[in-house]
This record gives structure tokens, sequence and C-alpha cells, in this order.
């Protein structure tokens, strides 16, 4: 699998030119007024958005959010209530057969044959899927050698743990090499090493191949690292849509500046603090760094450091730290419910 | 889209070799066959060692309709064995009951407790297929086995009665009628109830248990109907005949109907 440049910016960790998603490239999933009714329950309620071709979006959540309901739709696996979805140029609604034969899909649950082998539960899909015969094989194989499980092909399911089990039902869902993948909690049970290899095949698949990916995860670290773009979703409302990146800075505010200092002493910080701009400083007198939070970092930044220069201060280094997409998801989630409850 | 019969026999075959796997399923379609193939012809040789010619009249069994062409050739006691060997054929029919609840059961409650049914639902197999390939799951294996045991239990209870009667009991109308025309239907009625009934329960043991309840009504269906072959002959075995195939279609049409992709996915918890 190719490697994936990262780099370490304070708490986060963010790829390299990730967002590469235009507007003008293919819509691949396009949802309208999307609707799921459990007989009084509802489940997901007219959700709008477009996913487009080669990009990773995720649905994050809490626990019964509706995120499973909207890929389940999505995958035409039962239809909607109300509202309809184009997936892969197919209707889920007048063409479910196509959307299927279009699309892969994992489930929360890895849905594999126990008591066959690996290779016989590959087998049956492809064919399934209607993998022309000359070509089975090789794909088995193929999928063996990249998840890792081509010696174990010809043992039975039952055998794997529960990370191998993961594994070779993403190997399924890509049997028949569709344009469209969903996957629930795909590196949940998964080490890191082999959470971060199914993490770099879906970054290959979605950027190499413009296959598009459609994850359901609590994993807010991976939707971070993997995805595009994410909708935070509760009570089956799409609560914001957009890259982690924006979501951060929407929901978490700017970033706050932390200087290090070869020196740090008591007039410093005193000088820091009566600055203009300056909502609150905090001192870490151990590390002699400070961490300053601003009305406009843009904008008093500068003139901090101006500042700080002319009364001969020795710095090291000065960094904005942003917020993780967890705090804005947490802060979003929390917004919402309070919100709930006002109204 | 039409039904694709060579989808619906590419689950067929999955199903069969997953089934095959099961040491239940694998020791009831061993196991029972046995029981009423072998054991139970078997069985007459012992009836007539231990019963002793002398507890028979002459006028015993003299109003009873024939059951064999040679009937009025054959003494009380040879009429009797031939009465018994009877009945046991009749229980044999229960074989064809008891195969489709453990494969069937097997094959749909399982597979929802397995948590398998969410890959194929999402697949593009139509609801149709679906149900075929899991009829065919049942009934090919059940049928075969019932058709080859109960040439089984016919040879075995020929050599059991020929020392003694000096005639062949079977091969005969009604056996025929029985096993190759009617049991089919018995199989298909309890398979189509097997699937009603797994789509419904919570799990295999489950299914199993409500499925046999099956078996009860439609025993007492063959007890008639083998009845109506020895009394009345050709004309009430084409009604009745005619009355397990509306069953069967009746029962077809509700499995397509309560097939629900939706539910069946709701129903696993993960």
């Amino acid at each position: 699998m190719k490697s994936r440049i990262y780099f370490l910016q304070n708490t986060s960790l963010i790829i390299l030119n990730r967002y590469h998603i235009q507007k003008d490239m293919v819509t691949m999933i396009g949802a309208e007024n999307l609707t799921k009714y459990y007989g009084d329950f509802l489940a997901v309620d007219h959700i709008n958005f477009e996913i487009k071709e080669g990009e990773i979006f995720g649905f994050l959540g809490p626990n019964g959010a509706g995120k499973t309901t909207t890929i389940r739709m999505l995958a035409a696996i039962f239809p909607p209530s109300e509202g309809s979805a184009n997936v892969a140029g197919f209707d889920i609604n007048d063409d479910a057969m196509s959307v299927r034969a279009n699309v892969g899909i994992l489930s929360e649950n890895p849905s594999l044959y126990e008591r066959l082998t690996a290779r016989a539960n590959l087998e049956f899909f492809a064919k399934l899927y209607d993998v022309p015969k000359d070509q089975i094989n090789a794909r088995i194989e193929s999928l063996g050698d990249i998840f890792d499980l081509k010696t174990r092909l010809d043992e039975r399911v039952g055998t794997y743990s529960k990370g191998m089990k993961q594994k070779l039902a993403i190997a399924r869902a890509l049997i028949h090499d569709p344009k469209v993948l969903f996957l629930d909690e795909p590196t949940s049970a998964l080490s890191p090493e082999a959470a971060k290899s199914i993490r770099d095949l879906l970054i290959d698949l979605a950027k190499d191949r413009s296959r598009t990916v459609c994850i359901c995860t609590h994993n807010l670290f991976d939707a971070e690292r993997l995805c595009d773009r994410v909708a935070i979703i509760r009570e089956g409302k799409i609560l914001t849509i957009g890259s982690p990146g924006e979501i951060s800075n929407n929901y978490s505010g700017p970033p706050t500046i932390q200087i290090s200092f070869s020196k740090l002493n008591k007039e410093l910080v005193s000088s820091i603090s009566k600055s203009e701009g300056v909502i609150s400083v905090e001192q870490h007198s151990v590390k002699n760094e400070v961490l300053i939070k601003l009305e406009n970092h843009e904008k008093y930044t500068p003139l901090i450091i101006a500042d700080l220069i002319s009364r001969k201060a020795q710095i090291l280094e000065v960094k904005p730290i942003y917020a993780s997409l967890e705090e804005a998801y947490l802060k979003l989630i929390e917004e919402d419910i309070i919100n709930g409850f006002e109204t | 889209m039409g039904l694709r019969l060579r989808k619906a026999f590419l689950l067929t075959r999955k199903e069969l070799k997953e089934s095959l796997k099961s040491k239940e399923v694998i020791l009831i379609i061993t196991l029972m066959p046995l029981m009423f193939a072998v054991i139970m012809p078997l069985c007459i040789p012992l009836v007539n060692l231990t019963i002793p010619t002398e507890v028979f009249t002459e006028d015993d069994f003299e109003s009873f309709p024939a059951l064999v062409p040679y009937w009025d050739e054959l003494d009380s006691k040879g009429r009797f064995l031939i009465f018994f060997t009877m009945i046991f054929f009749e229980s044999f029919l229960l074989l064809p009951m008891i195969l489709p609840m453990a494969i069937a059961g097997d094959s749909i409650a399982g597979e929802r407790e397995r948590k398998t049914i969410e890959a194929l639902i999402a697949s593009p197999l139509t609801t149709e297929e679906i149900v075929l390939g899991k009829l065919m799951t049942t009934m090919i294996p059940s049928v075969l086995i019932t058709w080859f045991s109960g040439i089984i239990f016919m040879i075995i209870a020929d050599l059991s009665l020929y020392g003694v009667i000096g005639r062949l009991v079977f091969p005969n109308m009604m056996s025929a009628v029985l096993l190759f025309g009617l049991s089919p239907f018995f199989t298909l009625i309890t398979t189509q109830t097997m699937l009603i009934v797994s789509t419904r329960a919570s799990g295999m043991r489950e299914a199993q248990q409500l499925g046999s309840l099956v078996v009860i009504p439609l025993f007492l269906f063959i007890l008639g109907e083998t009845a109506i072959l020895v009394l009345l002959k050709a004309y009430w075995t084409a009604v009745t005949s005619s009355i397990l195939l509306l069953c069967t279609i009746f029962l077809l049409l509700i499995n397509l109907k309560i097939f629900d992709r939706e539910y069946m996915i709701a129903s696993v918890r993960g």
C-alpha cells in the first residue's frame, strides 16, 4: 500500500492535500429529503446532501443518530419512507437492484459464513455480483494479498480472529469493484496497524481509483484522518456538513496561540495579559510556555510578538493550536441537546 | 426484473455447502433416515417371530380392504404382517417433514441467528430469488433423501416379508403414489411453513418448535390419504392432491409477501 504523508500540527494529525474534492466533480450520491420512519419513530429526518466521486465522506453521530439507517437506504437495502436518493447513477426507489449491484457494503456485523472458507465466501459473492468467471480467482488472490489473508484463504472463517473477519468483510464488499463503498465502522475491532492499513486502502481507493467511500463511525480520530467531509448527525438530522478542518474552526473558535520562550518571567506574562485582544493567558512554567486565547488571532498575534521582541524576549517558537474534530463534535452535540431542551 | 434461476441455484449451492457443515443437520439427516428406513422395517421379522400364528383366526382381516392384489391368497398372519408394514410405511412418511424442519431451520432462522442475512439482502438478489434459493436448499436434499430412504425401506421390508408370505409387497401403487407423488408436497408444505415461521422466530430452536406443530395435521392428512388410496382410489387421490397443490401455492404467496427485507435486517441484533 502506498504510504501517506502526515505531519503533526500540535495535537491534530492533518493529512496534506486531503481536501481535493472540487465542485465540478461528478455527484456520486445525492440525497433529497431522505426520510425513514420505523413505525412512529422518525429515524432519519428529511436529510439532503451530495457526495462527489472519489470523496471519502463520513457520517458521525451518537448511537441511534440514524447513520446506519441512512447508509442502508443509500445501499438500497430497504426503501426510504419519504424522499429519494441517486446512487452511482441509479435511483434507490426506482432501480434498487442496479444500486445494489454497484455498491459494496460492510454492515455492523461482518455477515460472513463462518462454516465456509474465506475463499468460498468471496467466490459466492463474486458470482452473485456477476464478476466474470475468469477474473474471480485473480480478484480473490489480490484481495487476500491486500488484506494480508492470502495464506489463510482456504481456512474456515470460524477460525479467524475478529480483526481478520473485519478485513474479510471489507474484501467481500470490494470483490465486485463497486463504484461506491458503504462501510459501517470499518476500523472497529482492528489493531492499530490493521486499522491504518484499512485507512490507507480507502484513501487509495478514493484518490487513485475515484471510488466514493461513505463511512459511519464513532471514531473521530479516524474521521479526521480519513474523511474529506463529514456530516454530524443527531436524531436523524444533519447538524452540519463540512471538512473536518472547517467544522473544527467553525465550532471550536479560533486557535489558541502557543509561545515558547528560552526564559520566561512574570513581567513578560503580565505584559502579554495587558495586550490588546487578549482573552486569557495560561502559563506553563516548567516548559516556559504560554497559551494565549485571542479575540482575533490573525490580527493580534503579530502585535503581541512585536511587543515581546521589543521587550527582548527570547522566543523559541510560536504556533497556533487548532481544536480537534472531537472537540467540535462534542460542542456541537452538546449545543444541539441544549437547544433541544430549550425548544 | 424476472426470476433468475441461476442466481437462486447459486444461493442453494452455497446454503447446502453451509448446512452440510452443521453437525446438527448432519446428525438429523443421517439418523432419521436410518431409523425410519432401516431400523423400522427390520422390526417386521421380529414381529413375525414374536407373534405366534395361533393368535390369529381365519376371520381376522376378513372385512378389511385388500392392501395388496394377492390379499385373498394370504392367511390372517400374512395379512396382519402386511397391514403392520403399511402402518410402518405411513410412519416413514414423517421423514419428508422432519428433514425440512432441520434444514430450513438452519438455513433461514439460523442465518438470522448467525447475523449473515444482511450481506445477502444487500446483494443484487430479488426477494423471489432468495425465497426460491432457500426453498430449493431444503427441498432438494429432503426429497432425494426421502426417495432414497423409501426405496431402502421397501427393499428391507420385502426381504423381511418374502420369507413369510413368499410374495413381494413393494413396490405397489399406494407406496409409489405416497412416496413419489405426495411426499414432495409434504416436504414443500413443511418447508414453506418453516420459511414463514423462521422469518418471524427469534432463533433456530424456536423456528423448529413452531414448525413441528405443522407435522401433526400433515401426518393426519397422510393417514386420511392412505385410507383414500385403499378405499376410494384415483378420483379422491386427485382431489386431495389438488388440495395439497393449492396449499403449497398459497403458502408460497404468503412467503413472498412476508419475506420483508427490512424486517429481516431490523430483527438481527448487533
